[in-house]
């Protein structure tokens, strides 16, 4: 076990890409940290550089202080469980689990021993003697998962190791590897596309696009204060809802804005966020709006947008509502799971408490939402 | 309209409901379909082999003018037990059981080799093609010239170095050596194309888990590579096993078959019987002999393998 640093970590792939832009933070020592971006965003990169996989062209990585840049994945002394299809095939999965402690001409009763320990964590120990093919996608993961524990390494990387099971088996296993972080206390980082999986999972975590650091955090500070309107729509079981507005005008002590080609209102409190140009972004997630039909009024101080229902779809206790309003395509969640026709014209207000506001040049928080403390809760019941 | 179970394939109605003249018209449109092929296939596949067959079983024999005999087992005994036989036999062993593991084993090495390169893996695979792309006679022709003992450049370069080469095909020592060494020119290129493949069905990630899980190179090579290779090396090695017996052309043209008969394998022998004193009867026999010997060896091979479980159905998927 390991707390690790990197400083200011670069990756260039030849001269044309540049993968990894100055990376820097700290993983404590038996911490789970998650890294999450979208395709793309450095961060199987960082990861392939924790595990010694790629070089680091620029920056240093330190294992308690210690530096590891050239140090070979062995010196390192780290696991790492791929996506997929990482076993060996002509193997057993005993034979597999057992490679590692193999190569290091550990004895064969000690060898059994630790197989057995781990197998039974895995509850694999009935599969033990089976090959690659003869497991599911999850049985083979378990095994990989297996493979990475038996010589309790100083850091566990994770490449998306669920990414490719389906959905209940992936719940679950979030759940166990949770816990066997937890109680083995091994340093792990994780790499995820998936929110739910680096929320659930993680200490911390930190989010990446275009290689770079976006932010870093638990699961609740990047869902409640999210740095800019990237981190606020990626982040989140459901995209949080933006509105580009431009053209902001007065009139008759009341705000104006312009929005896909309509007008709509703005609450007076959210104008000084405005730019000099009167432009503005507002962003408020899903459970922070409400639907109302013809004929509802709106609370006085709601930031408010007419469209069509595009469609809405059932999920138990909440409708979750698509709406379309020009090119624009806004969701919210209806508690009362009204029914909506397809294209019926509805509204949809947000009060201004519930709002974000960024700034519309650097895309920035330049206002977090006031009611947002319990919304991760109920969205997490809400799946 | 009484017990009607919709279903969701369309198939033909069971066989009780169809006619027998459908039946009958189904057999013979089938027949006259395949007939062609099954012609062919008789005139110039079967009729052969059996003519073959039967003429391993006769005194035929086209340069005396006897009439045709039947003379049972007569050829076959014969042949086992002349000297010539068994020499030939020893010949033909040492390409099936010398050339062709060479070839395996040099022919993984360049595989390696190649699919440790980067850049150009293509042009160089290409390179060491050529020798397989071109017609047996040309290489048999080509090596006859570079080992040409007065006019070739080999021995010229040796020469120069102030060594006193030997005749190569023409010597008795070294004729055996050569036209080994010519085979294994030829055909380790088709080893190393088939094993290239293999390496390359390889996901990376095997190796990257190798290297992670602390495997060195040579560990990495002998614990994971090897054994995924197991199964294109048997396919690689049953070819080439098929083909040594078949070595015939650069023989030929190289030392036909001498100095004496000691670079003479069966198929040489197999010619000389048949074309070079035209007696049929044995040359058929030895056909026999060859065919015997290479589904038995061939059963073998495969059956060891399966035993051993290399190259199972799980081999080399992932």
């Amino acid at each position: 076990m390991a707390s690790i640093e990197l400083r200011n970590v670069n990756k260039w792939y030849g001269q044309a890409v540049h993968a990894v832009k100055d990376v820097s933070f700290t993983i404590e020592d038996g911490e789970f940290f998650g890294l999450l971006g979208p395709s793309g965003s450095g961060k199987t990169s960082v990861l392939r550089m924790l595990a010694g996989l790629e070089t680091i062209t620029e920056g240093d990585m330190l294992f308690d202080g210690v530096s590891v840049a050239d140090k070979t994945p062995q010196q390192r002394n780290i696991a790492m469980v791929f996506e997929q299809n990482a076993l060996y095939p002509h193997m057993t999965a005993r034979q597999n689990i057992a490679y590692p402690l193999k190569i290091r001409g550990k004895s064969k009763a000690e060898i059994n021993e630790m197989v057995g320990d781990v197998a039974r964590m895995l509850h694999i120990d009935h599969l033990i003697d089976r090959r690659a093919s003869q497991m599911s996608g999850g049985q083979q993961q378990r095994v990989a998962i297996a493979r990475a524990l038996v010589r309790r390494p100083n850091l566990l990387c994770l490449d998306e190791p669920i990414a490719h099971l389906d959905t209940l088996l992936r719940a679950r296993l979030r759940g166990e590897l949770k816990r066997l972080q937890r109680s083995l206390g091994t340093t792990s980082v994780i790499v995820t596309h998936d929110p739910i999986e680096a929320m659930t999972m993680t200490d911390r975590l930190a989010v990446m696009r275009d290689g770079m650091l976006q932010q870093i955090g638990t699961a609740d500070e990047i869902h409640n204060r999210p740095v800019n309107a990237f981190v606020s729509q990626f982040f989140g079981l459901h995209s949080m809802n933006m509105f580009r507005l431009s053209h902001l005008r007065e009139e008759a002590g009341k705000y104006y804005a312009r929005l896909e080609g309509g007008e709509v209102g703005v609450p007076e409190s959210l104008t000084p966020l405005a730019s000099a140009a009167g432009s503005l972004i507002l962003g408020c997630r899903p459970h922070a709006v409400e639907v109302l039909k013809s004929g509802e009024q709106a609370p006085a101080d709601a930031f408010t947008v007419t469209g069509k229902v595009y469609v809405a779809e059932p999920l138990g206790d909440e409708m979750l509502v698509t709406i379309q309003v020009g090119d624009l395509i806004v969701q919210a969640f209806d508690g009362r799971k009204r029914d909506y026709a397809i294209d019926e014209e509805v509204t949809v207000a947000a009060r201004s408490g519930m709002l974000y506001a960024f700034n519309p040049d650097t895309e920035a928080t330049t206002r977090f939402s006031e009611g947002s403390a319990g919304s991760l809760k109920s969205e997490i019941r809400a799946v | 309209m009484t017990d009607y179970t919709p279903t969701l394939t369309i198939s033909r109605p069971p066989p009780g409901e169809r006619s027998k003249r459908e039946r009958a018209t189904e057999r013979r449109s089938t027949m006259i379909l395949l007939a062609p092929a099954l012609v062919f296939l008789a005139l110039m596949s079967i009729w052969p082999f059996a003519y073959l067959l039967y003429a391993s079983f006769t005194s035929y024999q086209l340069a005396v003018p006897i009439p045709i005999e039947w003379v049972g087992f007569d050829n076959f005994t014969k042949l086992l037990s002349g000297e010539r036989f068994w020499s030939s036999l020893g010949i033909t062993a040492i390409f099936a059981l010398v050339a062709v593991p060479l070839q395996i084993l040099i022919g993984l090495g360049l595989a390696m080799l190649i699919n440790s390169v980067v850049r150009g893996r293509e042009i160089y695979a290409s390179l060491f093609l050529i020798p397989m792309m071109l017609a047996p006679i040309i290489v048999g022709f080509s090596w006859n010239l570079f080992l040409n003992p007065i006019y070739g450049p080999l021995n010229a370069a040796l020469r120069g170095m102030g060594l006193s080469p030997p005749a190569w095909a023409q010597s008795p020592e070294w004729a055996l050596p050569t036209v080994v060494a010519v085979d294994i020119w030829q055909w380790t290129p088709l080893v190393m194309v088939i094993l290239l493949a293999g390496l390359r069905s390889i996901p990376p990630r095997i190796f990257e888990a190798a290297k992670v899980d602390g495997s060195s190179p040579v560990q990495t090579f002998f614990n994971i590579i090897l054994p995924m290779l197991a199964p294109y090396m048997v396919v690689a090695f049953v070819l080439r096993f098929i083909d040594s017996f078949k070595v015939f052309d650069v023989i030929y043209i190289l030392t036909r078959g001498g100095p004496g008969t000691s670079t003479q394998n069966l198929a040489y022998y197999t010619y000389d019987v048949g074309f070079g004193r035209f007696q049929f009867g044995s040359a058929g026999a030895l056909s026999i002999i060859q065919l015997i010997l290479l589904i038995v060896g061939t059963s073998l091979i495969l059956a060891l393998v399966r035993r051993r479980g290399v190259g199972a159905a799980d081999g080399g998927r992932s």
